[in-house]
């Protein structure tokens, strides 16, 4: 058994600096995280004394660690960090996949993203309504090209049926002017929405 | 990879075999109808909309997209057109590098909200076909998940001054879509439109190609007074509108400089017109012709008060003037045609400001419908002045 302190190297050390960078990833990454750090431990040789990874960063896709010289086992393990990360959920861990919030774009689960997603489109909603308020033209919206997250928040009663000659499906719309009376609905639903996600 | 990419592996990673798919609609509904019940708990809940059944599709985007060229079709013509010399190279070359730099997928026009055709409608309340058959389109766009709009080509055809060219430059202008105009009546050759050959010393690409280099591919373009188009001798004037407006030919059209066929059939064609006789029967047959008639008594007022406000963002002076104009004055200029009524109305307002006052009276309306010729000029004479001279 060798008994002497094992020698640091550049290898070790950045993987160190990874450790305690581990805070800073995303929840729902941060068992890929650790196993990345772990198979970077493993993998750790006299071979690969000077390579030095760094990171983490976060990618508009997903979480990426880049080294500074291109070897192959190092590669891999970091390729695998990327894939894990840009195909689960970064705040639960579940399988998902890449949303466009806003103005970002995060990988989130359906569970994850259905309230967020439902939020925006109801904050949306409800800017037209104080535009509607303040004078401009009614904003409508329809069924057909209306978010899914959206439909089911806004009531029936506020739908309007458009009966158009050779179009078998009713196509249903409804405006800001008729979802002002609905107000108070929007905005309970979408603070409710903001406390869940 | 050879082939071109489409839009959907170009903005997501490629899913790695094995991997879940997520596909979770379900989830994200079942969250928020829980969400959703636990606010009904708390307040009174209006009927809420039943939820479809499992989506067939979801919406992508915003807007739909298409293709405008091939980019393989493109990089031929650029390795052509590396073989060019001098001026004529730098202007194909320029075009060439200006379409791939705006990419091969475009905009596709969104369907306009129905309150903007309200206001249409109320501006030109003479133009009930054309704002029906708006409706009617807007109401099949959005049949589908990612609504585009699509005019069939409309020729508006009408007496001279009763709007033509003003509703077709607000169709265009509701459409949020780049347009652009083609007098026909001043326009001799094709080649300024669908280009001329580089071979020539004047070859350079035509409008048509210069509008299509857009984030949009589907602007509107307006051929404004399509009736006087005069040919001149070797060159059909509105030859190339026989393909355009074809969609299947469209899809394909070439500008004679540039040779890169690009997709043309979802542009949007409105032309205008006073006398159809003297249109080609086969471009005719091309477009939905609608009638624009002269505003009656009644529906003046609205007319006139389109175009006093578009007076007003236009004019710097009329800020001086009280408004708005008195129903005296209103009724005083509901007897002129659409054309009239814009001259009579700055008319009204320099004799108003010529006498010093800040409020136009109805004796400052004067009738500014042009004179009629009793003498036609030149050797052509119609029937009836002939009649007369006889």
């Amino acid at each position: 058994m060798n008994m002497t302190t094992p020698k640091t190297t550049p290898f070790v050390e950045s993987i160190c600096w990874l450790e305690s960078r581990c805070e800073s990833v995303p929840h729902g990454w941060q068992i890929a995280y650790n196993n990345m750090l772990c198979r970077l431990m493993a993998a750790d040789c006299p071979a690969r004394a000077e390579v030095v990874v760094r990171g983490p960063y976060m990618d508009d896709l997903n979480l990426r660690v880049t080294q500074n010289t291109p070897d192959p086992v190092v590669a891999g393990i970091l390729r695998r960090l990327e894939r894990a990360t840009a195909q689960s959920c970064e705040v639960c861990r579940r399988p998902g996949k890449l949303r466009c919030l806003d103005r970002t774009v995060r990988v989130l689960c359906g569970h994850c993203a259905g309230p967020r997603l439902a939020s925006l489109a109801l904050t949306r909603v409800i800017r037209d309504l104080d535009k509607s308020a303040k004078g401009s033209p009614d904003e409508e919206i329809w069924w057909e090209s209306a978010p899914v997250q959206l439909r089911p928040l806004i009531p029936a009663s506020a739908w309007q049926v458009l009966d158009v000659a050779g179009v078998r499906s009713p196509v249903r719309y409804t405006s800001s002017g008729r979802l002002e009376e609905h107000r108070p609905w929007l905005e309970a639903v979408r603070r409710a929405l903001d406390e869940a996600t | 990879m050879n082939g071109p990419l489409n839009m959907h592996t170009e903005l997501h990673p490629v899913r790695s075999r094995g991997a879940p798919v997520c596909r979770d609609t379900a989830h994200q509904l079942s969250v928020i109808r829980s969400i959703v019940a636990e606010v009904a708990a708390a307040m009174p809940p209006p009927a809420m909309a039943a939820v479809d059944p499992p989506m067939a599709f979801a919406p992508t985007s915003e807007h739909h997209y298409g293709r405008l060229y091939e980019p393989a079709e493109l990089q031929d013509r650029l390795l052509w057109a590396s073989g060019l010399v001098g001026e004529t190279k730098q202007t194909v070359v320029a075009n060439l590098r200006a379409a791939q730099s705006l990419g091969p997928m475009r905009r596709l026009a969104a369907p306009p909200s129905v309150s903007a055709v309200d206001a249409l409608a109320r501006d030109f309340p003479h133009c009930g076909d054309v704002t029906a058959l708006l409706r009617r389109r807007i109401a099949l766009a959005h049949c589908c998940p990612t609504p585009t709009f699509r005019l069939p080509p409309l020729l508006l055809s009408g007496a001279p001054g009763c709007g033509k060219t003003a509703l077709a430059k607000r169709i265009a202008k509701l459409m949020a879509v780049p347009h652009a105009e083609f007098d026909m009546s001043t326009l001799h050759t094709s080649f300024s439109v669908v280009g001329l050959d580089v071979g020539y010393a004047t070859g350079r690409p035509g409008r048509l190609w210069e509008v299509m280099q857009h984030e949009c591919m589907s602007p509107v373009l307006i051929l404004d007074e399509l009736d006087k188009a005069r040919s001149d001798g070797s060159d059909d004037v509105v030859g190339f509108l026989y393909s355009l407006l074809e969609p299947v030919t469209a899809r394909r059209f070439t500008d004679a400089a540039i040779g890169l066929a690009i997709d043309t059939s979802k542009v949007n064609w409105i032309a205008t017109c006073n006398d159809l006789r003297a249109i080609d029967v086969a471009i005719l047959s091309r477009f939905t012709v609608m009638e624009v008639p002269q505003p009656k008594v009644h529906e003046m007022p609205a007319v006139i008060a389109s175009i006093h406000n578009d007076l007003m963002s236009a004019a710097d002076w009329i800020g001086w003037f009280d408004q708005p104009l008195s129903i005296d004055v209103v009724a005083a200029l509901a007897a002129l045609s659409p054309r009239a009524v814009i001259r009579a109305i700055e008319d009204a307002y320099a004799s108003a400001a010529a006498a010093g006052r800040r409020v136009v009276v109805p004796a400052d309306v004067s009738d500014s419908r042009s004179p009629h010729r009793s003498h036609p000029i030149g050797f052509i004479h119609n029937d009836k002045s002939s009649e007369t001279r006889a």
